[in-house]
């Protein structure tokens, strides 16, 4: 398909460039004896002592800058959280409510579902100010409401998707188009793994397929080898972890040798498909898998009072506990990024019943994040860890269509692109703060408004790469993560 | 319309870029300015080569069941509910796992439970059960090298291919070899693969002893299969793992 790297511009000083970690044809060609598998395994026997002629694509790399963070967790509301129900109150929406929106706020030419000129609907939430700093959380979100003063909540957010596919695809890969990569595949590119006996980039989901499936954590133009892995969301989150019994490591091993070498040498035909490649190295981390696997995933060695902290013991906020608990045991053992989707698949899509339906994802989630927040600090693992809430976008502050015809306590509201709340904690943030904000009706964001790819760069940036280094050749341009875009949220990265 | 697109040269095309490359190069004599494929249109947008793509989960499934000579091709009926991997609970309203060779039907036939798609298939991307798929997205992941490596499923296509194969070609490891290669890949392996393979039945039959003959074997082989026979097996298995296999070129 594509010969990349024979493309690839000069080696420029102190960029990212130079060290493309994948072969030319020509190189690869030369190679078709030995090949990346070869390759990942002379990584690992490096790692024991012997030599390795040449780094893995998921060897680790340095970073651009001093790191902040080791890992990320990314709690994804999917859906679109409502920010004025939770992190942002506007007392103006009560005097306003019941009526269409003034033309001052500049309203669009039309909503997700045309809703725009439906009247505005007041929060229904008890609101107090919480912490030392006394940031507002409304009554939805009592347990996260303790931890306020270690939240950077950045309430002047806004996107370019309307609806949900494109919205969940440009949070993750900063494009509304399929095609880009993930967020998480190039930060496995940018850094490569900390722990080769597991996936460098994980993505949880509780719920059904998330919108726009697996475009969310793809490789895009990336080597394909940078692909986030989903875990199952039902019972083992991994299965076949163990070999038939009778198949000692021996024979395994003896048998991956075998599937490697003839792997290789087919892929002496191919020097251009980077996803042989790809599979290939899928075998290597699946073996090494086998070992390290069964224990990281293994929720039971935890004792009940963790497994309470994380809401387990409830069942409503069991299965997302779990997966909370998870991302804290890979991020643990290394896992440079995990996302954890909380109602996969539009859970927090509230067109009509928004009381209902935001009772609901509030309670599955509120209990797990405070508890991962707590534990995280408790094993001073929040130093280095950043956390990240928030939606592909947030809701509008007049009702929907989808609603008008039923009582006023059934209301819904619209997708909002145009402004949205998400908050960061850990990694060193100073919380306790609010950063930016939306309009007296939590409609646009007005002040220091920050795009997606702004919140990409922040959270690149405290990874250690700068996203405008980080780059990969594609198609005779050097693309980056931020396109054309991307500003540091100063107040989270100062 | 198939027979539209399965016939147009487009369709036919090679997926081997050099293919493009050497036929150009033959040509010297042909003045006219050409434009390198991998130049003008790396992302094969303009399907100047046949897309190297992975099969589809199904046809993963199909593929091995119809090397193994297992595949029941009986059209139509009931769908049928293959057993489930130890760990997965079954769904609400129940699964009854059927037997084969009931569960040997293509994979069109395997039951699809809305909240709980069959775990072989879940892993190679069966698309979302709860909406319309305009389109299939593919993933390359170390639970799908699990699933062919070590599931239940893919341990018994692997012993009837091995079974298969010894039916064929008799005791001889070379002609052995041959008939794998040809069952599974429709050709015959080169004098280097002959020579891997050949290596690798020696060396699990060695392996294979060595456990047995270990003064605590670790598990008696299934089904008294001799030494031989489980490094046949070990051999299909890993050719039904293999990217030839798995991939259309």
């Amino acid at each position: 398909m594509i010969p990349r790297n024979r493309m690839a511009a000069p080696p420029r000083a102190g960029g990212r460039l130079e060290r493309n970690p994948l072969p030319s044809r020509r190189d690869a060609l030369e190679r078709a004896g030995s090949g990346l598998g070869a390759v990942a395994l002379s990584y690992l026997l490096a790692r024991n002592g012997a030599s390795a002629a040449e780094p893995s694509p998921l060897a680790p790399k340095p970073s651009h800058h001093p790191a902040r963070a080791k890992s990320i967790i990314w709690l994804f509301m999917e859906g679109g959280p409502s920010h004025m129900d939770l992190f942002d109150p506007k007392p103006l929406l009560e005097k306003l409510a019941g009526q269409v929106t003034p033309p001052s706020f500049n309203l669009p030419v039309t909503s997700a579902t045309g809703s725009h000129r439906m009247p505005l609907v007041a929060s229904k939430r008890e609101w107090k100010r919480h912490g030392q700093s006394g940031l507002w959380v409304s009554d939805w979100y009592p347990r996260i409401a303790e931890h306020v003063d270690d939240l950077a909540v950045i309430r002047s957010c806004w996107s370019d998707g309307l609806n949900h596919v494109g919205a969940n695809r440009q949070m993750n890969t900063g494009s509304i188009l399929a095609g880009r990569p993930s967020l998480g595949a190039w930060a496995t590119y940018g850094l490569g793994t900390a722990n080769e006996e597991m996936p460098a980039f994980v993505v949880l989901t509780d719920h059904k397929r998330v919108r726009g499936g697996p475009t969310n954590w793809g490789p895009g133009f990336l080597p394909a080898t940078y692909q986030g892995t989903h875990f199952r969301s039902d019972g083992p989150p991994v299965l076949n972890l163990a070999p038939p019994a009778d198949v000692t490591d021996d024979r395994q091993r003896s048998r991956l040798d075998f599937l490697r070498s003839i792997n290789r040498h087919h892929a002496g035909n191919w020097p251009a498909e980077d996803e042989l490649e790809a599979r290939i190295e899928s075998y290597e981390l699946a073996y090494r898998m086998q070992r390290a696997a069964p224990e990281a995933v293994d929720l039971d060695s935890e004792s009940d009072s963790t497994k309470r902290l994380y809401g387990m013991e409830e069942e409503r906020s069991a299965r997302f506990g779990a997966n909370c608990l998870l991302a804290r045991r890979l991020v643990e053992r290394g896992v440079r990024f995990v996302e954890v989707y909380c109602g996969s698949g539009s859970g927090w899509d509230a067109h009509s019943k928004l009381e209902e339906n935001h009772a609901k994802w509030c309670g599955v989630s509120d209990q797990p994040i405070a508890g991962l927040l707590t534990d995280l600090k408790v094993r001073g693992l929040l130093r280095d860890t950043l956390v990240v809430w928030g939606g592909e976008f947030g809701r509008t502050p007049f009702t929907d269509t989808n609603s008008l015809k039923v009582a006023a306590e059934q209301y819904g509201r619209d997708h909002n692109p145009w402004g949205f709340t998400i908050w960061m904690a850990g990694a060193g943030i100073a919380g306790g703060r609010v950063i930016g904000a939306t309009d007296d009706i939590g409609f646009r964001a007005i002040d220091k408004p920050y795009h997606v790819h702004d919140i990409h760069a922040t959270m690149l940036h405290l990874l250690g790469l700068n996203h405008h280094r980080l780059t990969y050749l594609h198609n005779g341009r050097a693309e980056r993560p931020t396109i054309n875009g991307g500003h540091l949220i100063d107040a989270v990265t100062g | 319309m198939h027979r539209l697109i399965v016939t147009s040269a487009t369709y036919r095309q090679s997926a081997r870029v050099e293919d493009y490359e050497r036929s150009s190069e033959g040509s010297a004599a042909d003045a006219r300015p050409t434009v390198r494929g991998p130049d003008a249109d790396p992302g094969n947008r303009l399907l100047w080569h046949f897309p190297v793509k992975r099969l589809e989960g199904e046809i993963v499934r199909d593929a091995a069941l119809s090397a193994a000579g297992l595949l029941n091709g009986t059209v139509g009926g009931p769908s049928v509910y293959p057993a489930l991997p130890a760990g997965v609970t079954a769904p609400a309203g129940g699964w009854k796992a059927d037997v084969p060779p009931a569960t040997y039907r293509r994979s069109v036939y395997v039951f699809v439970k809305r909240n709980a798609p069959y775990p072989m298939l879940d892993a190679f991307d069966f698309p979302d059960t709860h909406e319309p798929c305009a389109r299939r997205y593919q993933s390359t992941t170390a639970p799908q090298a699990l699933a062919l490596l070590n599931a239940e499923e893919s341990q018994a296509w692997a012993r009837a291919f091995a079974q298969r194969v010894e039916r064929l070609a008799g005791p001889d490891a070379g002609s052995q070899v041959e008939a794998a290669y040809r069952l599974a890949y429709s050709r015959k392996p080169d004098p280097w693969e002959r020579d891997a393979a050949l290596t690798f039945l020696s060396r699990q039959r060695m392996i294979v002893d060595a456990a047995q003959g270990d003064p605590q074997p670790a598990e008696p082989t299934p089904s008294g299969a001799s030494p031989n026979q489980v490094a046949l097996s070990d051999f299909t298995l890993m050719l039904l793992n293999s990217n030839e296999f798995a991939y259309r070129f």
